[in-house]
């Protein structure tokens, strides 16, 4: 029986399917507002709203012929893909979506999550190193040096809640606001490391303006030039789950977690999804109000990285390295010093 | 020491709005060398008007571009009209020009957007092609078409502005003005946008001269040259314009140009309608026979100056027409500008030219026919040509 | 001194204000009343001097005048009316630049050019219109 929980959490809930259907979702909405604020529609026919235009754009792809450049090594090209898609996905399975503590999360698991994040830039690195085209190779360099200048200040940004909560366990850090003195007012302290936190995960996702590695009409498709068919697809998705675990760790460990109560909530009720496994027991309100949490929150984060993109133009690599050295990796610093601060002061 | 690479860009390739090729060795991010050629959107429009009338050709030679079309066409109108000695009314001159500038402000508007997309400014590039519909809405009213606005004919134009027309054209041209201002400052203030411009694509102006740049290119290089006002044709000698030109030398120099000269057309196309004379908007009788002879006629294009040549046998048919495009004067300055720079600017230093390769792939055949006497003529044998024919038969020194 | 997201402002008022794209093909696109459409021919009024077919830069037009059969005179001893000849006008659509030259050059008006701009098809015979 338990295995068999276990097999549904990781492939049903919150696992494999709702990953890529959640993920989608968020596409959507980042779609929708970046084309609302340039006075266009966005999708509107495929789904209500368009809201399936993402999961279309994937299965049509799953459909397209698959090429494989001639000079290329077969085997590696074919894996990197399913290499970054396993990542990711498994970096999502330790986001406290399903009772406040995923079903194995431990303390350190915030660590895990970072460093499996990291593995989808390298296999993007190593996509376009094995596919032996120079636009390809253009890119993947280019994965690396902007791998070079955001990670640091985007561990820093992470790891200072961790810091404030006293805890590596994404769950504990995701309630600390919530516990029993009533902390909610962290959630302001750490603006400065949250503005730096958006910026590096616009940066890791590889959007505008960071969107360098892969810039159209530079270097056509950087990595993924010459991927076609189910692998881009494959890649398609993992950019998706990216975001949305992008997202749902910046808003676990910014934004408080998927639990809605302000003042010293009970554990028991702060919201999360129950489900039939569950037998949780916030009953049908903390199963909605999870929900709902989830949705809002993450869907703050990702109109948050859409306005980013849609305001800014494309900055070349020599100036992101520069701005995040000079200004993203100092101001995290200097959060990191006030958080020390505040708890040296033993207020917190 | 780096290796080089050779990147090969083109013929396609999503910053190309047309098919060109450039090869670029690159060592590391940074260019080192680049060469460019072309050709391939050579469709032979040259040898098509060779077998049509003077009437069919007109529409032949609207089709080298859809961008500066009009051009083309006035262009070729202008000498036809040379040829045959028609003296056209007012009214048509003004006619032709106002078409004239508003296809400047909607290929200067269109360029801004292409200019943004090519950095990634997504959302400009959407902002500037949605109030570039307002140019168009207007040109459809008065042609009958977005593009392609098939208005000229020989000794004036086709179609006539009514009252309420004239009204509305005015009208709908009032929020264009603020909105440019607004671009303006966009550009010149987004601090991605600007980082991305400023200081890439250097061409000072010796550099520029010795390359022929024209058009706001060349402007934008301190390059003081402007068709409408130093060979005035249409209803320019009317009209009370200024030229824009700017001392960056750099990308950002262009947009500047560019943006300004928008201003500028908004207010050319305001004096145009408001005092638009009456009359006649062309001349009533045109031989169908045009009589021996060439002609030269120049025109200011939204990219720079388009040289056209026609020669004519007494027949219905020309017998030789040439097209000289302002972007094959500018392209080879925009290669060299680029080399020194990374590869992240070759899009925007290429397009910062307004690139209109459709515009420019003719044919040369060179003959080297000792029998006949014919042989190539180097640059500088033609300079001299020019300048001791003036000194014999005009006594002019340069 | 370059300001940092000087294009926010205007992003929020464009979230709030209608899109200007129009949802076509379920949103009728609409033209000016000049516009340069398709040619409408009016066999009535030609006389069949192919002066539009001389004209047109794509070889678009073909003008076919057919002399119909002669008919009976309708009194007896009468000469027999002139044959009539029955003029068709072969447009190809794929070839048509829209330029308007044939309804300018028409002596009789016989050309018009209307509105109808989406003229796809799935065949390059269906884009040979009859026009009689």
């Amino acid at each position: 029986m338990n295995s068999l929980k276990v097999a549904l959490y990781i492939l049903v809930f919150p696992g494999f399917l709702f990953q890529s259907g959640f993920s989608t979702f968020l596409e959507w909405v980042d779609r929708k507002v970046y084309a609302r604020m340039q006075n266009r529609r966005g999708p509107m026919y495929t789904g209500w709203a368009g809201m399936l235009q993402p999961i279309a754009d994937i299965v049509k792809l799953l459909s397209k012929e698959d090429i494989v450049p001639a000079a290329a090594d077969r085997r590696a090209f074919a894996f990197m893909p399913i290499l970054s898609l396993a990542a990711v996905f498994t970096a999502g399975l330790y986001l406290p979506v399903w009772h406040l503590r995923s079903f194995n999360s431990f303390e350190g698991d915030l660590i895990v999550v970072l460093y499996l994040l990291t593995i989808p830039s390298f296999s993007l690195f190593l996509a376009g190193w094995f596919s032996v085209s120079p636009y390809s190779l253009l890119g993947a360099t280019r994965v690396l040096t902007q791998l070079f200048a955001y990670e640091v200040p985007f561990f820093l940004a992470i790891l200072t809640p961790a810091v404030l909560a006293g805890s590596w366990q994404i769950s504990k850090i995701a309630i600390f606001p919530w516990t029993v003195a009533g902390h909610w007012w962290v959630i302001p302290i750490e603006a400065i490391a949250f503005v730096v936190a958006i910026l590096t995960l616009q940066a890791k996702l590889e959007r505008v303006p960071f969107d360098i590695p892969e810039a159209e009409t530079e270097v056509v498709g950087g990595p993924l030039t010459e991927y076609s068919g189910k692998k881009l697809a494959i890649f398609r998705l993992q950019k998706d789950i990216l975001m949305y675990v992008g997202a749902a760790l910046v808003a676990c460990v910014f934004l408080g977690g998927f639990g809605a109560l302000p003042q010293g909530g009970d554990q028991a009720s702060i919201g999360v999804l129950g489900l039939i496994f569950g037998g949780y027991l916030g009953g049908v309100t903390g199963l909605l109000l999870g929900v709902t949490n989830l949705v809002v929150k993450t869907a703050l984060v990702v109109f948050l990285l859409s306005t980013l993109r849609a305001a800014c133009a494309r900055i070349r690599i020599d100036q992101i390295v520069r701005f995040s050295w000079r200004y993203l990796a100092p101001w995290s610093v200097v959060q990191f010093l006030i958080v020390l601060l505040f708890k040296a002061k033993g207020a917190v | 020491m780096p290796e080089t690479i050779h990147l090969p860009i083109g013929p396609q390739h999503p910053f190309l709005k047309e098919p060109a090729k450039f090869d670029f060795d690159i060592q590391g991010e940074e260019i080192v060398g680049a060469r460019m050629n072309i050709g391939y959107n050579h469709r032979g429009i040259e040898k098509l008007c060779e077998d049509r009338n003077y009437f069919q050709c007109l529409f032949i030679l609207e089709r080298i571009c859809g961008i500066c079309s009009h051009s083309h066409t006035t262009a070729f109108v202008q000498a036809v009209e040379k040829l045959l000695g028609l003296e056209l009314p007012k009214r048509g001159l003004y006619l032709r020009t106002l078409v004239c500038e508003l296809e400047r402000l909607h290929s200067h508007l269109l360029w801004l957007g292409v200019a943004a997309h090519e950095v990634g400014f997504d959302t400009l590039f959407k902002l500037v092609w949605r109030d570039r519909e307002i140019v168009m809405e207007i040109l459809e009213e008065i042609s009958g078409n977005r593009v392609n606005y098939a208005i000229n004919t020989m000794g004036g134009v086709r179609r006539d502005l009514t009252e309420e027309q004239r009204k509305k054209i005015l009208a709908m041209l009032e929020p264009l003005l603020a909105r440019t201002e607004y671009y303006a400052g966009i550009g010149t203030n987004e601090p991605s946008f600007v980082g991305r411009i400023k200081g890439v694509g250097r061409m000072s102006k010796e550099r520029a001269i010795e390359k022929c740049a024209v058009g706001p290119f060349g402007r934008a290089s301190g390059v003081d040259m402007d068709i409408r006002r130093d060979d005035p044709y249409g209803a320019y000698p009317d009209l009370d314009f200024k030229v824009i030109t700017s001392d960056e030398c750099d990308i950002y120099g262009r947009v500047l140009v560019r943006v300004f000269e928008i201003v500028e057309s908004c207010k050319m196309v305001k004096q145009i309608l408001e005092n638009l004379p009456e009359g006649e908007i062309a001349v009533k009788k045109v031989m169908r026979r045009v009589p021996a002879g060439a002609a030269v006629s120049r025109y200011e294009a939204p990219r720079g100056e388009d040289v056209h040549y026609v020669r004519g046998n007494g027949t219905e048919k020309p017998e030789r027409v040439k097209v000289r495009a302002p972007t094959m004067a500018n392209l080879e300055a925009a290669t060299e500008s680029v080399v020194g720079a990374f590869v992240a600017d070759i899009p925007i230093a290429i397009a910062s030219i307004d690139p209109c390769f459709s515009c420019t792939d003719r044919t040369t055949v060179a003959l080297n026919d000792r029998k006949r006497g014919r042989r190539l003529t180097t640059w500088a044998d033609l300079r001299q040509h020019g300048i001791d024919w003036y000194r014999k038969n005009r006594g002019i020194s340069f | 001194m370059p300001k940092a997201g000087v294009l926010v402002p205007e992003l929020f008022r464009n979230l709030k204000s209608r899109p200007v794209t129009r949802f076509y093909p379920f949103e009728k696109a609409t033209v000016p009343e000049g516009f340069r459409g398709t040619p409408r021919f009016t066999s009535a009024k030609c006389i069949g001097c192919k002066v539009c077919m001389r004209d047109c830069p794509s070889d678009a037009i073909h003008i076919e005048v057919e002399t119909l059969p002669p008919t009976e005179a309708p009194v007896e001893g009468q000469p027999a009316p002139k044959p009539r000849k029955k003029i068709t006008m072969v447009l190809y659509l794929d070839r048509c630049v829209h330029c308007e030259r044939c309804a300018e050059v028409c002596p009789k008006d016989a050309i018009a050019l209307d509105t109808e701009f989406e003229l796809a098809a799935f065949s390059r015979d269906a884009l040979r219109l009859v026009q009689e």
